[in-house]
């Protein structure tokens, strides 16, 4: 559950408010409260962050001095910076209200919690490459992608290099949007056409796969549609698609076993991408669960939680990060030792399996443990 | 279940671009669907009890023996923000009706495959209707929507909700106004809502 308030800063003007779950929207008073106690404090020259109740927190932060967006949630003993994320992005997703409330929601895209793009993995991602490059070339454009069950399985170098907060709200506000056969709206990038407005079209070509583009004026959405284009472009890698969707979800490669002691786990890894070639990971990435736990910047790069039912450790470096859910039954002083091999056999993998690198990666930015 | 959904719709106007030469009068049997053959037909389109979504690039297969010939239709839908297009369009397609409204941001298609049988023949005939969406803010916004969806549109479907009388007061002007490139466009009118009407008196 939560309540988001959006006022603008200086005269306290609600601007929206959203409701998750299944309680009574705030009354405007205690909306009225809630501002009034942050404005006091900011003439007082003070800063008021955030403040816990019994059973709920709340979050106040201003954007660009003129807007101030207060969030109210259960209080679920994390700290503040994975709030501080939320609030950002629903900044960011602003005039789209289904896209705020859908980062609230519980979802299986989680790139708004790591930082990271959600990707999946796809057997021949060559073919599925050729399909989608020649496909956008058609389209007159350099942003394209395809998403299999909300996650990127394929893109071109331009969208793969949009920043993260734009490649994981349009990741977002298509899963977001009703199921439809195709789409066609017009959009603002946040972080790079704050402006200036894109079309973005999407054509579900198989139930759950979804090719999206990035255009300007052309090519119109009927001429895609109409003139066999999808088929003529995309019809030799539908068989392979079909095959994929039907062996989904490939949770983990068959050379990997994992400690019986581990219940879920998530390993992203960063590789760079340079045209169509990838470079892996660099021997200076190796794991070394010696190292502190925090590194040059004093920022924290480990962190664990235990509770009654799980326990859970992450691991953020520069080049990847590793989540891993424990049963209760495991030691803490095992988990370290349990990440680091897991983490290792992952990382193996992504470099000796070319195949799977592409889908496997995500960049990890702004990214703080400590949010976990 | 699924049957009852789409009988509960009008389905004269797959004769649009023909009608002139037909009398009016009932075109295909309406209660084919509970009908052994009609139930094969539905099993092909419907996955877990619930209708199967079909991508652009796919089309329902049915048995052999159990052809169907697929006769593809574009229809738009028009009508004031908040009226049910979207919701209207979910309900036909099977898909869950969205509990909060919002504005449709641009513009979206479904498709929706229903097969049919004819009077007075054996043919079943598969119906793929291709269902045209824009929210009202977008459509007024931008000006490549409109083109895009009255190009080749075989039927314009009016919507109005029943408890919102401003959007029924509209219809007329909307049926006239509508800038249609073909007179011969089939015109529908579709009221949305009335179970919230009838729950309330």
């Amino acid at each position: 559950m939560a309540y988001v308030i959006a006022l603008t800063s200086g005269g306290g003007v609600p601007l929206f408010t959203r409701t998750i779950g299944d309680y009574e929207a705030l009354p405007f008073p205690t909306v009225g409260s809630l501002n009034g106690v942050h404005m006091f404090t900011e003439t007082h020259g003070a800063k008021l962050l955030s403040t816990r109740t019994q059973n709920a927190k709340i979050v106040w932060q201003v954007f660009n001095d003129s807007i101030t967006i207060i969030i109210v949630t259960v209080d679920d003993g994390a700290s503040d910076v994975h709030l501080k994320t939320l609030l950002q992005f629903i900044y960011n997703a602003m005039s789209i209200y289904f896209l705020i409330d859908k980062l609230l929601e519980e979802s299986l895209l989680i790139g708004h919690i790591t930082g990271c793009l959600d990707t999946t993995a796809f057997t021949d991602i060559d073919v599925l490459q050729d399909c989608l490059e020649a496909f956008v070339g058609w389209c007159n454009t350099e942003f394209g992608c395809v998403l299999i069950n909300g996650k990127l399985a394929a893109s071109t170098t331009r969208w793969w290099n949009l920043p993260s907060t734009d490649s994981i709200l349009l990741s977002l506000l298509i899963s977001a949007m009703v199921h439809s056969a195709s789409k066609d709206i017009a959009i603002y990038l946040p972080a790079t056409f704050p402006d200036v407005p894109h079309r973005l079209m999407t054509f579900q070509i198989l139930d759950g796969v979804e090719v999206c583009v990035l255009c300007g004026s052309t090519p119109s959405h009927n001429e895609v549609l109409q003139n066999q284009i999808l088929d003529s472009y995309w019809r030799s890698c539908i068989d392979i698609l079909k095959n994929d969707m039907r062996n989904a979800p490939k949770v983990l490669p068959p050379s990997i076993t994992l400690d019986f002691g581990i219940l879920g786990r998530k390993c992203l890894a960063t590789f760079v991408r340079a045209l169509s070639n990838f470079t892996g990971i660099d021997d200076s990435a190796a794991i070394d669960m010696d190292e502190n736990i925090i590194d040059e910047d004093n920022t924290p790069v480990e962190t664990y939680m235990c509770s009654d039912e799980y326990k859970l450790h992450a691991l953020h470096k520069k080049n990847y990060q590793c989540f891993i859910m424990f049963s209760k039954d495991v030691p803490v002083y095992a988990l370290r030792s349990v990440l680091s091999s897991t983490c290792y056999m992952d990382i193996q993998y992504l470099k000796f399996n070319t195949w799977v690198e592409m889908n496997m990666l995500v960049r990890a930015e702004n990214m703080n443990v400590r949010a976990l | 279940m699924a049957g009852k959904q789409l009988t509960s719709m009008p389905v004269n106007y797959c004769t649009s671009r023909s009608m002139m030469e037909l009398s009016p009068g009932k075109l295909i049997e309406h209660d084919w669907y509970e009908s052994n053959q009609g139930r094969e037909f539905f099993n092909c389109l419907l996955r877990k009890q619930k209708r199967r979504q079909f991508g652009v690039l796919e089309r329902p297969t049915f048995p052999l023996g159990m052809s169907s010939e697929i006769q593809s239709y574009k229809l738009f839908l028009y009508g004031k923000a908040g009226v049910g297009k979207t919701s209207l369009i979910c309900k036909l397609c099977g898909l869950d009706i969205p509990q909060i409204h919002h504005e449709t941001p641009g513009l979206q298609t479904s498709t929706i495959y229903w097969p049919a049988k004819l009077v007075n023949s054996n043919e079943v005939i598969t119906f793929k209707f291709i269902l045209y969406d824009v929210g009202e803010f977008a459509l007024k916004k931008y000006n490549h929507f409109l083109p895009a969806c009255i190009e080749k549109v075989d039927a314009v479907i009016f919507t109005f909700s029943f408890v919102d009388r401003a959007s029924f007061d509209d219809l007329t002007n909307s049926v006239d106004n509508l800038a249609l490139p073909e007179k011969s466009t089939l015109k529908i009118v579709v009221g949305t809502k009335y179970p919230i009407l009838t729950s309330r008196s």
